[in-house]
C-alpha cells in the first residue's frame, strides 16, 4: 500500500503533464490533418527535426526564444516539404511520410556528426533555461498548495500553451468559418470547391499547422528537462500522438483525454523505476505506453465499428 | 503450316519482346530519376559543407568494387535488405502496409538465437533449419497479430506495426538484460549459438556468408509464391481491390492474416540469418534499421521481387560506399541516410499513377 502511495501522488501528476505535452501537441497537429483527411505519418520526423534544431539554435544563440523559433521553423520546413510532395506533386501520403521520418533521422545524425563530431548525442555545455513556472518553495509543504506545487512547479510554458491550444483548436475547428472549411475538406472536397475555395490550399494549411505543433512538441522533448539532443530521441512520440488523435476521434478534446492516458502510462513507467519496492524491469515498464496505445486503438476501432453497425 | 504464319509468329514475338523491353525501361526510368536526383542533392550537400564531392563520390560509388573484401562486404550488407525487402513486397502487394519488419526481424533473430544455443545436440543442417523455422514462426506471429487487428477491427496496420516495433525491441532488450544475458558479453547479448550453425563465409575475409544464398532462395520463393500460385494471385487481388476479391470468393480476412504471417516470417528469417552469419548470437544493436532500408529497396524496386532484389544490391553498394567514404574522406557516413530519406520522400511523386495502383486503396492524401 505504501509503495502505491509512493507512486500515486502529485509528483505522478507532474510527470503526467511532462510526458503528455509532446503527445498532446502531436495529437492536435494530427487532428487538423486528419480533419482534412491526411494520415500524418510524418509527425514523428517533424518533431525529431524540431528537437534537434531547438538544441542547436539554443546552444548557438543562448536564446530561448530563438531556440523555440528554430524548432518551429525547422519542423514547418519539414511539413512544407511533406505538403509539397504529397499535395502538389501527388506523392503517396504514406510513403512520403515514412520518407520524411527517414530524412529527419538522416539529417539530424548527419548534422550531429558534422557539427559536434558525435553521432549519438549532443549536450551543449551551456544552454539557456526554458521559461518555466517557478512557484514559491514554501508551497510544497502546505495542504492543497502542495499538490499544485508538485504538479506544476518547473513545468515549461509549452505545457500550459498545449492546454490552451486544445481550447483554441476546438474553437477554430467548430466555431469559425475556416474550421468549417477544413472539416468539409476531409468530408466533402467537392462542396468546398463549389464554395469557391481550393481544397488543396486548405490541406496544405493543415499540414503547416501540424508542423507548428510538431515544432513546439519537439522543443518540449529536448528542452523540458535535459537540454540535449539524442539520436532518435522522439522515440515514437509522433506515432503515439497520431494514435491518440485516432483514439480521440480526431477532436481536440478527445485527443486531450487520450494523450492524458498515454502520458499517465509514460509517467507510471518512469516513476516506477525510482521506487525500489516495485521490482519491475524498466524495459518492460517502458513497453506500457506502446501496449496501451495499441490496445486503446483496437478498442477505439471496435467501438467505431459497433456504432456503425448499430 | 504456311510460311506466312511463321513470319506472323516471328513478328508477334518481336513485338512482344519489344513491348517487354519497353515496359522494363518504363519501370526503370522512375527509380533511376529518383536516384539521380538524390545523388545530385548529395553533391550539393557535400559542396555545402565545404568538402570535395569528386573524392567523396569516388569512394561512395566505386569504393565497394575496389577489391574482393569490399565487394564481399557489399554482398553481406545486401543480405538483410533482400529479406526485409521481400517482407515488404509480399505485405504491400496484399494491401497490408507492414512497417513492422524491424520488430519482426528482432523477434526472429532473438528466438532463432535461443533455438541455436538450446538445441546444441542437433547436427549443423538440422540446427540451421530449426533456427530458421523458429525465427519464421516468431516473426510471423508478431506480424499476424497486426494482420488480425486489421482484419477484424480495421486497426490501421501502419500504426500498429510501428508501435509493435518498439514493443518487440523493448522485449528483446528485457530478455538480454535479464534471463538470457551472457554475463561475459560486454554489450547486451545472448550466449553464442552452437558453432555447427555458424554460416560459413563464401568470400573470406569479407563478411558475406551462405546467408546470402538463403536470402536469394527467399527472393525466388517470393516471386514464385506471389506470381505462380493461386494463393499469390488471391493476395494480389485482395491487395488491389478488396471488395472485388471478396466477390470472387477470396476470404479476404484470412488472406490478410496469412499475408502478414508470411511477410513477418521472412523478416524473422532475415534476423536469424544475421545471427547465424554475423554475430553468432543475438546482440541487441544488430540492426541499423534494416527494416526501413528494406522498405526503401522494395519501393524503389516497385514491389517487384526482381526489382527489389536489384535495388537491395544497389542500396547495399550505397551503404557500403558511404562507410568507405567516411574512412577515406571527411564527409560523414550519415549522408547516405539523408539520401535515403530524400529518395523515399520523392519516389512516388512522379510515379503516382503506377505506384498508386500498386498500392491500391491508399491513394494520394486519401
Amino acid at each position: 500500500m505504501s509503495s502505491l502511495g509512493q507512486l500515486v501522488n502529485a509528483d505522478l501528476l507532474g510527470a503526467l503533464l511532462l510526458y503528455m505535452t509532446p503527445i498532446l501537441l502531436a495529437a492536435i497537429g494530427c487532428v487538423f490533418t486528419q480533419q482534412a483527411n491526411i494520415l500524418n505519418i510524418a509527425m514523428e520526423g517533424m518533431m525529431l527535426t524540431a528537437a534537434f534544431f531547438s538544441i542547436a539554435v539554443g546552444a548557438a544563440t543562448q536564446s530561448v526564444s530563438l531556440a523555440i523559433l528554430g524548432a518551429i521553423v525547422s519542423a514547418m520546413a519539414m511539413s512544407a516539404l511533406f505538403a509539397y510532395v504529397v499535395l502538389v506533386l501527388g506523392a503517396d501520403v504514406f510513403v512520403a511520410g515514412i520518407g520524411i521520418n527517414l530524412l529527419a533521422d538522416g539529417l539530424t545524425v548527419f548534422l550531429l556528426e558534422r557539427l559536434y563530431n558525435n553521432e549519438g548525442s549532443y549536450t551543449p555545455s551551456t544552454f539557456p533555461q526554458i521559461w518555466s513556472l517557478n512557484l514559491p518553495p514554501d508551497w510544497s509543504n502546505q495542504p492543497g498548495l502542495g499538490v499544485l506545487y508538485h504538479m506544476l512547479n518547473g513545468q515549461t510554458f509549452i505545457v500550459f500553451l498545449a492546454l490552451v491550444l486544445v481550447v483554441v483548436s476546438h474553437i477554430v475547428l467548430y466555431r469559425t468559418k475556416i474550421g468549417l472549411h477544413i472539416r468539409a475538406t476531409g468530408e466533402n472536397p467537392e462542396a468546398v470547391e463549389a464554395a469557391g475555395l481550393n481544397p488543396t490550399t486548405l490541406k496544405i494549411l493543415t499540414v503547416m499547422i501540424s508542423g507548428a505543433c510538431a515544432g513546439l512538441g519537439g522543443a518540449q522533448i529536448a528542452m523540458a528537462t535535459l537540454n540535449e539532443f539524442i539520436r532518435e530521441m522522439t522515440n515514437g512520440v509522433g506515432f503515439i500522438g497520431l494514435s491518440a488523435e485516432i483514439f480521440g476521434n480526431a477532436t481536440p478534446v478527445g485527443s486531450l483525454i487520450a494523450s492524458a492516458v498515454f502520458g499517465l502510462a509514460n509517467a507510471v513507467a518512469d516513476r516506477i523505476q525510482v521506487i525500489p519496492s516495485f521490482n519491475i524491469s524498466p524495459d518492460l515498464v517502458l513497453t506500457i505506453p506502446y501496449v496501451v496505445t495499441l490496445v486503446a486503438l483496437a478498442f477505439a476501432m471496435m467501438r467505431r465499428r459497433r456504432n456503425r453497425i448499430a | 503450316m504456311s510460311e506466312g504464319s511463321v513470319i506472323d509468329q516471328d513478328e508477334a514475338l518481336q513485338t512482344r519482346v519489344a513491348a517487354g523491353l519497353r515496359s522494363v525501361a518504363d519501370a526503370l526510368v522512375q527509380p533511376a530519376l529518383t536516384l539521380a536526383f538524390a545523388l545530385i542533392l548529395g553533391i550539393v550537400l557535400i559542396v555545402a559543407i565545404g568538402e570535395n564531392p569528386v573524392a567523396a563520390y569516388h569512394a561512395f560509388l566505386f569504393g565497394s568494387f575496389d577489391n574482393a573484401l569490399d565487394f564481399g562486404n557489399l554482398l553481406a550488407k545486401a543480405t538483410p535488405l533482400i529479406t526485409t525487402g521481400m517482407c515488404v513486397v509480399i505485405a504491400f502487394r496484399g494491401g497490408a502496409f507492414n512497417i513492422g519488419g524491424e520488430g519482426q526481424m528482432y523477434l526472429g533473430a532473438f528466438w532463432g538465437a535461443v533455438a541455436g544455443f538450446t538445441f546444441v545436440s542437433l547436427p549443423g543442417p538440422l540446427l540451421i533449419l530449426a533456427i530458421i523455422v523458429v525465427a519464421a514462426v516468431a516473426g510471423g506471429i508478431w506480424a499476424a497479430i497486426a494482420g488480425a487487428l486489421k482484419a477484424f477491427w480495421e486497426v490501421d496496420e501502419v500504426v500498429s506495426t510501428l508501435l509493435m516495433n518498439y514493443i518487440a525491441m523493448l522485449v528483446t532488450q528485457y530478455f538480454v538484460d535479464n534471463q538470457f544475458r551472457d554475463p561475459t558479453a560486454g554489450a547486451p547479448a545472448t550466449t553464442y549459438i552452437a558453432s555447427q550453425a555458424w554460416l560459413p563465409g563464401i568470400l573470406p575475409p569479407s563478411a558475406v556468408t551462405v546467408g546470402l544464398l538463403i536470402a536469394l532462395v527467399i527472393a525466388i520463393a517470393t516471386w514464385f509464391l506471389m506470381f505462380r500460385t493461386v494463393w499469390g494471385a488471391n493476395v494480389r487481388s485482395a491487395g488491389t481491390n478488396r471488395r472485388f476479391a471478396q466477390a470472387m470468393g477470396v476470404n479476404v480476412r484470412r488472406t490478410l492474416i496469412e499475408t502478414m504471417f508470411i511477410s513477418g516470417a521472412i523478416a524473422g528469417i532475415g534476423g536469424a540469418i544475421e545471427v547465424m552469419g554475423v554475430e553468432h548470437r543475438f546482440y541487441q544493436g544488430f540492426s541499423p534499421g534494416f527494416g526501413f532500408l528494406g522498405l526503401t529497396a522494395a519501393l524503389l524496386g516497385r514491389l517487384n521481387p526482381w526489382g527489389t532484389l536489384g535495388m537491395a544490391f544497389l542500396y547495399a553498394a550505397l551503404l557500403n560506399g558511404a562507410a568507405i567514404m567516411q574512412i577515406q574522406t571527411p564527409v560523414p557516413n550519415p549522408l547516405v541516410n539523408i539520401l535515403e530519406g530524400i529518395i523515399v520522400v520523392i519516389m512516388t511523386a512522379q510515379a503516382r499513377p503506377r505506384l498508386g495502383r500498386l498500392i491500391g486503396r491508399r491513394g494520394s492524401a486519401a
